[in-house]
């Protein structure tokens, strides 16, 4: 070694030491920063926050916000027992239970001065609001009729309902005022009351959820309250009584604690499991204390730096987080096995010569973990970054410290020394009978398997409630007539009354599919808050016809003609009515003005998948009118990922191949096939088993790429070397350990993920030794790299 | 649309002879029949704000428990309402039929419908939820009835409602918030003859 070399080499441990020194500087930063985050956690639950937001336009956006916005944080209740009085005993009884707890709060009970306030505040608008079926019946009405109509509600026992015969003599106000009213629900005994279909009673309740869902410890205390209300109001309904429960609180807190239970599974699992392994390999304290620091100094860094850039952490990204335990230690158990292997090399002159590999795994690992990114998914761009920074400050720790810190001589282990040795008695393929016919049989299975796979874009794969939850969900949406948020019509417009106007030209139009038996009705701001163009369109009918029946009946009953009130022009805006109390659920329909243009939402109710196709194209033609569907939109940007990844899983493969040429070149081919076999293997696995081939199993074959080509190329670059296979071994191991316990996840993405990575990393493992060049002849790669060690003084 | 409520109130008024149930108006229910069939002519007296005169109607009406009601008024012009368990129809002067309710058109049209029904099948508990009721019971058999409605929904359309009779209702007095009543006398109450086939076909 030249002196130049020596100094050069003196000045980089210089600058090594104060690297490491500056690293801690960070992670006592780190340690704070994680004091401060899980003091108030900002972690996300909502499964819809994974997928991608509308990023055309910001109106869509604006809606899709809306939409999801109305419905976070309300719990809604139904109760049913045999009859209405045991029902509202029930009702009561359960919403006492809810209240002596803190977890959620009863909704305001409907405020019963709210009716009588809105109709006063409609009062003077009166003649410009009528109902289709009104506008209809005095646009074909002949006067007599008009008479006959008037003089029939001047007899009924009844009078005019709302106000004086005079003011509406055709009675068209409260008809007006029942069309509102709607959805079969009604006031009484203080409570709230919807009647189903079968003619069966229900009680609905309304609470506000109180507190965050996320709790670490796996507790579900909205669960729990509700549960408790639940026995007691069964208790004082005397046995029998049907309850049904939704809301979005409630998806999130089983989200939550089912997260909370498979973070502190995986996390934890694959942790001891590493620890284990390290133990087993090294027996000593010291490198289970490092490996263990440097994976929570990655978890720290990842944490850090994911809330850093999304403002909060997904659950999923967590629980997806917990398995990188079994990925990043692959550093740390190389250093120590390569220690184990060669203990006359001091620490830091090993960790010089093993830092190309190391850097290059980390290199392809996160590079494939950066892959998942690219798909706009906000949950795999989170998973990405999240990956990513644990993968690195791992890395980091390892190299910076490890060294400095590890200042043990290594111990042999039995356990080391006998997978070490196992290496040389691995079977090795070769190309002769035995290997032709298992080439076959691979080759058979893996044709059979791929004709047979199936690929799918089903949005579901993400959703993982509780069937329960969404059975109950299911039934509350039917009981309450409630519109579906995923498909609806985006109504725009210069200003507000065009977008009314559109509103209106798209309800006629709906109300033919209504009649042909394809929807059951829709939700738009302008059936109660007509347009201004409407408003005197109908004031033109109602004026004169009322008229005629006050002056016919009066002159029929020898009264006086009746002195009429006037009232005012058409002049009932939108933005005033929507401040109405009894106008909250149109509120969340009316985006109002959103960069430059006004908006609306109108939202359709019993819309079957049967006759979807034919609802969707009822605006067409009607200018402003979009129709949105957000399943269709979300499964094809699945499918247009699925197969943009395709594509880029194989160029990946060709890359690595090339890459893998250049540094091995005749040899190659041994890093390149087991990880090819292996995809196509698993492939073939999803394509036997009838499990159809997503987005998520796309991806995780990217990671197969980027994690199973290391083993290859640890085995290649350190010929023979039992050290490089005990490395690999444990590496690999943890790897499956960690991937197997993804796969018990029970959101239905991670678990394919988990499964595709258990078997493919498995295969790697196994065919990867298969496939290490003969002993007996020595490799050009041997030849050509320079002895690992040669450095060491 | 505009008769569903009145037509409540017939129902009501017609079928209190409700099983026994709640504790105000136990008494009253003891002292009324509970007929299959009711038949009755009806005398119907208005009293209107900003008219000078009372409006006064007359006509007949046909009950049949299990399947509906038919109002029919005779004077001064004819027109007829029937209630049957699906629908709600209007029969105009002009012979003109409209559809006030339709149970099947949507399940906010079934209530109103169901709602109806319950009253005229006898079943109590409905419309005792959305009343307060306060009887007074006279020695002779006689009684008087007063609803005051519970929800806003009601409280809108009336103000109060006053019930007398003896087996059957008599007398009926509703008052309106805008100071309207209308005060309507049965007469010649019968339980026969059943209802002919033409009758039930109407209410089917």
């Amino acid at each position: 070694m030249s002196e130049a070399a020596a100094s050069s080499a003196s000045a980089g441990g210089r600058a090594w030491r104060w690297l490491a020194w500056a690293w801690l500087v960070v992670v006592l930063a780190l340690g704070l920063q994680q004091v401060m985050f899980w003091r108030a956690p900002a972690i996300d639950t909502d499964i819809m926050a994974l997928l991608p937001g509308a990023t055309e336009d910001a109106r869509l956006a604006a809606a899709n916000q809306r939409l999801s916005d109305a419905v976070t944080g309300d719990v809604v209740v139904l109760l049913s027992a045999p009859d209405w009085q045991s029902t509202h005993t029930a009702a009561r009884t359960f919403a006492s239970a809810i209240a002596t707890g803190r977890t959620l709060r009863m909704d305001g009970a409907d405020d019963a001065d709210a009716l009588s306030r809105a109709i006063a505040f409609h009062a003077p608008h009166r003649q410009g609001l009528l109902t289709p079926a009104q506008r209809q019946w005095l646009r074909s009405a002949t006067p007599e009729a008009i008479t006959d109509m008037a003089m029939a509600r001047l007899y009924a026992p009844v009078g005019s309902g709302l106000g004086r015969w005079q003011d509406d003599p055709l009675g068209l106000w409260p008809a007006w005022w029942q069309a509102r009213a709607g959805q079969g629900m009604q006031q009484r005994d203080g409570l709230v009351a919807v009647r189903d279909a079968a003619g069966r009673d229900w009680a609905l309740l309304r609470f506000r959820s109180a507190q965050p869902a996320f709790r670490l410890d796996g507790d579900a205390p909205l669960q729990e309250t509700l549960d408790a209300a639940t026995r007691d109001a069964r208790k004082a309904a005397g046995g029998s009584l049907d309850v049904l429960r939704g809301g979005v609180p409630l998806h999130a807190e089983a989200a939550a604690s089912r997260a909370a239970f498979e973070v502190n599974t995986i996390g934890l699992g694959s942790l001891f499991a590493v620890l284990l392994l390290v133990w087993l390999a090294f027996r000593s304290l010291r490198p289970i204390a490092l490996v263990g620091a440097s994976l929570l100094v990655g978890l720290a860094a990842a944490i850090a730096v994911t809330s850093w850039i999304f403002g909060q952490v997904h659950l999923i990204t967590l629980v997806f987080g917990a398995s990188l335990a079994g990925v990043a230690e692959d550093y740390g158990i190389h250093y120590f096995a390569c220690r184990q292997g060669h203990p006359e090399v001091p620490p830091r002159t090993m960790m010089r010569s093993l830092l190309p590999a190391l850097a290059l795994a980390l290199l392809t690992s996160v590079l494939a973990y950066m892959a998942l990114g690219i798909a706009p998914f906000p949950g795999l761009r989170q998973m990405a970054v999240f990956a990513t920074t644990a993968l690195t400050a791992t890395f980091i720790t390892a190299v910076l410290w490890f060294p400095w810190l590890d200042a043990g001589t290594p111990r042999h282990s039995r356990f080391a020394a006998r997978i070490a040795v196992s290496l040389a008695h691995w079977p090795r393929w070769r190309p002769n009978l035995v290997g032709g016919v298992l080439a076959l049989l691979a080759t058979v299975f893996i044709g059979g398997g791929l004709q047979r796979l199936q690929a799918s874009d089903d949005l579901r794969g993400l959703q993982a409630s509780p069937p329960g939850l969404l059975r109950d969900e299911l039934a509350i949406g039917k009981l309450l007539g409630l519109p579906s948020p995923a498909q609806y019509f985006l109504v725009e417009g210069d200003d507000a009354q065009a977008v009314l106007r559109a509103e209106e030209r798209l309800t006629a139009a709906l109300q033919r599919q209504v009649d042909a038996g394809r929807l059951q009705g829709w939700r738009a701001v302008s059936d109660s808050l007509p347009s201004l163009q409407r408003q005197q369109a109908d004031r033109d009918l109602v004026i004169p016809a009322e008229k005629l029946a006050r002056t016919r009946v009066a002159a029929m009953l020898g009264e006086p003609s009746p002195a009429t009130t006037t009232a005012a022009n058409a002049s009932l805006q939108v933005e005033d009515g929507l401040r109405q109390p009894l106008a909250a659920p149109l509120r969340p329909l009316w985006l109002g003005k959103v960069d430059g243009r006004h908006a609306s939402i109108v939202l359709l109710q019993g819309l079957t998948p049967a006759h979807l196709a034919a609802v969707a194209t009822t605006g067409q033609g009607i200018e402003g009118v979009r129709w949105i569907d957000r399943t269709a939109t979300f499964s094809g940007l699945l499918h247009h990922y699925r197969v943009q990844m395709g594509w880029l899983l194989l160029a990946g493969y060709a890359a690595v191949g090339l890459a893998l040429l250049a540094r091995f070149r005749r040899n190659a081919w041994r890093a390149w096939v087991p990880t090819v076999l292996a995809a196509l293997l698993s492939l073939a696995a999803l394509g036997w088993l009838g499990v159809p081939l997503q987005l998520f199993g796309v991806l995780a074959q990217l990671l197969l790429l980027g994690l199973g080509v290391d083993y290859g190329i640890f085995l290649l670059e350190h010929e023979g070397d039992g050290a490089s296979w005990l490395a690999v071994c444990l590496g690999a191991a943890s790897t499956l350990l960690a991937f197997g316990l993804l796969s018990l996840s029970d959101t239905p993405a991670l678990h394919g993920f988990g499964l595709t990575l258990l078997f493919g990393i498995g295969l790697v493992w196994l065919l990867s030794p298969c496939f290490r060049p003969h002993a007996s002849r020595p490799s050009a790669a041997r030849l050509r790299v320079a002895h690992p060690f040669s450095e060491a003084p | 649309m505009i008769l569903w409520r009145a037509l409540l109130l017939f129902a009501l008024v017609l079928t209190l002879a409700m099983p026994a149930h709640a504790k105000e108006g136990d008494g009253v229910r003891a002292r009324l029949a509970k007929p299959a069939v009711l038949r009755g002519q009806f005398e119907q007296q208005k009293q209107l704000q900003g008219f000078r005169n009372p409006l006064k109607s007359s006509g007949d009406f046909l009950l049949l428990r299990d399947r509906g009601i038919a109002w029919n008024t005779r004077q001064p012009f004819a027109s007829s309402t029937r209630l049957t368990r699906r629908k709600l129809l209007a029969t105009m002067p002009d012979g003109s039929t409209q559809v006030l309710v339709d149970a099947s058109a949507s399940p906010a049209m079934a209530a109103v419908n169901a709602l109806l029904m319950a009253l005229v099948a006898g079943d109590l508990d409905a419309l005792a939820t959305r009343f307060t009721l306060k009887e007074a019971l006279r020695a002779d058999g006689g009684w008087s009835l007063t609803l005051q409605p519970r929800d806003a929904a009601l409280k809108q359309a009336f103000s109060r409602i006053v019930l007398d009779g003896d087996r059957y209702v008599r007398g009926v007095e509703i008052v309106e918030p805008a100071g309207d009543r209308t005060r309507i006398r049965f007469s010649d109450l019968r339980e026969t003859p059943p209802a002919t086939r033409q009758e039930a076909a109407q209410l089917e």
